[in-house]
C-alpha cells in the first residue's frame, strides 16, 4: 500500500466477508471433472458414428471444395436491377426532394464522374471523382466527402441536407448516426458523431489521444466505436471505457494473420475498406478476412463476432475461385441479407469481380448451403 | 490417490484474500460469493494439474475472467444507474463509511475491464506483465486500461483524490 488508491481499495475490500464456498465449489468441480472426462468418449462415439454416415453417404465428386458454390438463376433482391446499364448522361442529383432510395454507386473513369443508382430506377450524378461518395446500408442517406475534409448529408427520401466537418467514417447499426472524422496524416484526431434527422445535431469526441484508433460505428446512445488491432486480436472500445476484445487467432490461418498484419501496419484503414467491419444492432458484426497470396490479397471468408460474449462465433467461407489459372474472379463483402435472424445471416451480399479488380456483379451467397444467387449484373460499368 | 488432495488446504488459507478480491470486482456480497465458488469450482476439476504450478495465480485467472464474462451476459439486461450524487461531504468530516461508499461507487462507473484492471494493479499489487497474462492481453492493452480507468475514476469521483491520504499518487502509481 504506497498510495492513496490502494488504501481506499483495501478500506473498501474490508467490507468483504469470509465466503465459504469451499464444499460446494469442490462438489461442483467433482461434477464439472466428470463431465470433462467422458467427452472424449462421447467425441470417439461420434467419430465411429460419422465414419457410418460417410461410410453411406452418396460418392461426391473429391475435387467439390467445401466452398466451391452452387450456381442458381438470378433473384430478384434489395430494389437492384437485375442489370444496371450506365446512363448516358443521367441528370445531376437534385439539391432537394425525394430521389428514392441509393442502391449503388458507379464511377466512370473516363469521365471521372460518379452515379447514383436509385431503387426507383433513375440514374443520378452526383459530380467529380476526388469526391467520395457512401451511401447508408438502408439507402436514405448519402454523404460525399471532399477531400479538403468536409461532408455533405443528402437525405434521398426528403429534402433534408447539412454540411458537416470531417469525412465519411462509419454508421451506425441502425442508421441514425453517422461518423466522420477530422482526419491529419491519414490518423482520425476528430470524430463528428452526427444524428440522422431533421437538425443533423452533432458532437465532436477528441481522438488526439486514441493513436492507431479508428472510428467503426456509434452505438444507439451516440457513443462512438473505435477499432484496433492488438496482435492477433480485435480490440472495440467506446470514449467512456467499454471495452471488447475479440481473440482472432483461432480462426485464422497463417496466410490470413499475415495479410491481417499487413493491413493492421496500415491502420487508417482499419474499419474501412480493408478489413471491413459491419455492425448489427444486436451486437454481432461481420469482419471480411483476407488471406495472402502470391498473386496478392484474396477475401476468403468472414467471421461473426458475437460483441457480449467476445469472441467468434461462425467463420463463413467465400465462395472459392475457379481454378483457372490467372484469370480468378474473386469476391468480397458488400454487406448482409436480409436483416440478422437469430441463426446468423440468411445471407452475404458479395461483389465479384474480375483478377483486376473489375466488377462483375452483386451475388447473393449462401455459405450453410453453398448456394450463389446473381442479383445485379455489373458487367456493363464503364471500365 | 486423491486428485484433490492439497485443494481444500489451499482454499482455507487463500479464502480471505480471494473473498476481498471477488468483493472488490462485483461491491456486493451475493454476487462475490457466486463468483468466488464458480471459480473454485473450476479451479477444483483441474486441481491435479494446477497444484503443481501456480494455483494461486490460475485461480485470480478464472475469477477475473469469470467476473468479466459475467458482466458480457449482464450487460443488454442492465438498466443504466443514475449519476451518484456528488459527494456534499468535506475531507475533515468523511468517515471511513463515507470513503467505501464513495469508492464503490466510483468503482461501479467503470468497465468491468477497467475495474479488474484497478482491482489487480493496486489491490493485488500485480505487475503490468501478470496482469496482462491474468487479461489475456498485451501489456499495452493493461497500461491503456489502467490510464483509462484513472482517468475515468478522476472525472467520476474527484473527492476521493481528496479523501486519499496521498491524492497526488492517484493517477501516478506505479509497481
Amino acid at each position: 500500500m504506497t498510495n492513496g488508491l490502494r488504501d481506499l481499495l483495501h478500506e473498501y475490500a474490508d467490507e468483504a466477508k469470509t465466503y465459504d464456498v469451499r464444499a460446494r465449489a469442490l462438489a461442483a468441480g467433482r461434477r464439472r471433472r466428470t463431465l470433462r472426462r467422458s467427452v472424449p468418449v462421447t467425441a470417439v462415439i461420434l467419430v465411429i458414428l460419422g465414419g457410418f454416415a460417410v461410410a453411406l453417404r452418396p460418392n461426391i465428386p473429391s475435387t467439390v471444395d467445401a466452398s466451391q458454390p452452387i450456381r442458381r438463376d438470378p433473384i430478384s433482391l434489395g430494389g437492384f436491377p437485375a442489370k444496371i446499364v450506365p446512363a448516358d448522361s443521367p441528370p445531376p442529383l437534385p439539391t432537394s426532394g425525394r430521389v428514392g432510395r441509393a442502391v449503388f454507386i458507379y464511377s466512370d473513369p473516363n469521365r471521372q464522374i460518379s452515379v447514383l443508382v436509385t431503387a426507383d430506377g433513375p440514374q443520378y450524378l452526383l459530380g467529380s471523382s476526388n469526391m467520395t461518395y457512401t451511401s447508408s446500408p438502408n439507402g436514405r442517406w448519402l454523404v460525399s466527402s471532399d477531400p479538403n475534409g468536409t461532408s455533405h448529408i443528402r437525405d434521398l427520401e426528403s429534402s433534408y441536407a447539412s454540411d458537416v466537418d470531417g469525412v465519411f467514417y462509419a454508421w451506425s447499426p441502425d442508421q441514425t448516426w453517422l461518423v466522420t472524422a477530422s482526419v491529419t496524416n491519414g490518423a482520425p484526431m476528430t470524430a463528428h458523431v452526427v444524428l440522422l434527422d431533421d437538425r443533423f445535431e452533432s458532437h465532436d469526441v477528441d481522438l488526439s489521444a486514441r493513436g492507431g484508433w479508428v472510428p467503426v460505428s456509434a452505438r444507439a446512445d451516440g457513443q462512438v466505436v473505435l477499432a484496433s488491432f492488438d496482435g492477433g486480436s480485435l480490440l472495440l472500445s467506446t470514449v467512456d471505457g467499454d471495452d471488447v476484445q475479440v481473440d482472432l487467432r483461432p480462426w485464422l490461418s497463417d496466410a490470413e494473420l499475415a495479410a491481417k498484419a499487413y493491413f493492421d501496419q496500415r491502420g487508417r484503414d482499419v474499419g474501412r475498406s480493408l478489413q471491413i467491419l459491419w455492425f448489427s444492432d444486436d451486437g454481432r458484426l461481420l469482419m471480411q478476412v483476407w488471406s495472402q497470396t502470391p498473386k496478392g490479397f484474396v477475401a476468403t471468408a468472414v467471421l461473426v463476432v458475437d460483441l457480449i460474449a467476445e469472441t467468434v462465433v461462425q467463420r463463413l467461407s467465400l465462395p472459392a475461385a475457379p481454378p483457372v489459372g490467372d484469370d480468378r474472379d474473386g469476391w468480397f463483402l458488400f454487406g448482409e441479407w436480409p436483416d440478422w435472424p437469430t441463426a446468423g445471416p440468411a445471407g452475404l451480399l458479395l461483389l465479384r469481380h474480375d483478377s483486376k479488380g473489375l466488377l462483375l456483379a452483386v451475388e447473393l451467397w449462401r455459405p450453410e448451403t453453398r448456394e450463389l444467387f446473381p442479383v445485379s449484373d455489373l458487367s456493363g460499368l464503364p471500365r | 490417490v486423491d486428485p484433490y488432495e492439497g485443494f481444500n488446504e489451499f482454499v482455507m488459507a487463500r479464502t480471505g484474500a480471494l473473498s476481498r478480491t471477488a468483493y472488490l470486482l462485483t461491491g456486493d456480497h451475493h454476487l462475490a460469493e457466486d463468483l468466488l465458488q464458480v471459480a473454485l469450482s473450476r479451479v477444483a476439476s483441474r486441481w491435479p494439474e494446477v497444484r503443481g504450478g501456480r494455483p494461486e495465480a490460475y485461480v485470480r485467472r478464472v475469477l477475473v475472467n469469470e467476473f468479466l464474462s459475467w458482466r458480457r451476459r449482464r450487460r443488454y439486461h442492465e438498466q443504466p444507474v443514475a449519476e451518484p450524487e456528488p459527494a456534499s461531504v468535506r475531507p475533515d468530516v468523511a468517515s471511513a463509511v463515507v470513503r467505501r461508499m464513495l469508492i464503490g461507487q466510483a468503482l461501479a462507473r467503470l468497465s468491468p475491464r477497467q475495474r479488474a484492471v484497478v482491482v489487480l494493479r493496486y489491490f493485488d499489487d500485480l505487475t503490468e506483465a501478470d496482469a496482462a497474462e491474468v487479461l489475456g492481453c498485451a501489456i499495452g492493452t493493461v497500461k491503456s486500461q489502467t490510464h483509462n480507468a484513472l482517468a475515468r475514476l478522476r472525472a467520476v469521483a474527484p473527492e476521493l483524490a481528496e479523501l486519499s491520504a496521498q491524492p497526488q499518487r492517484l493517477d501516478g502509481v506505479s509497481s
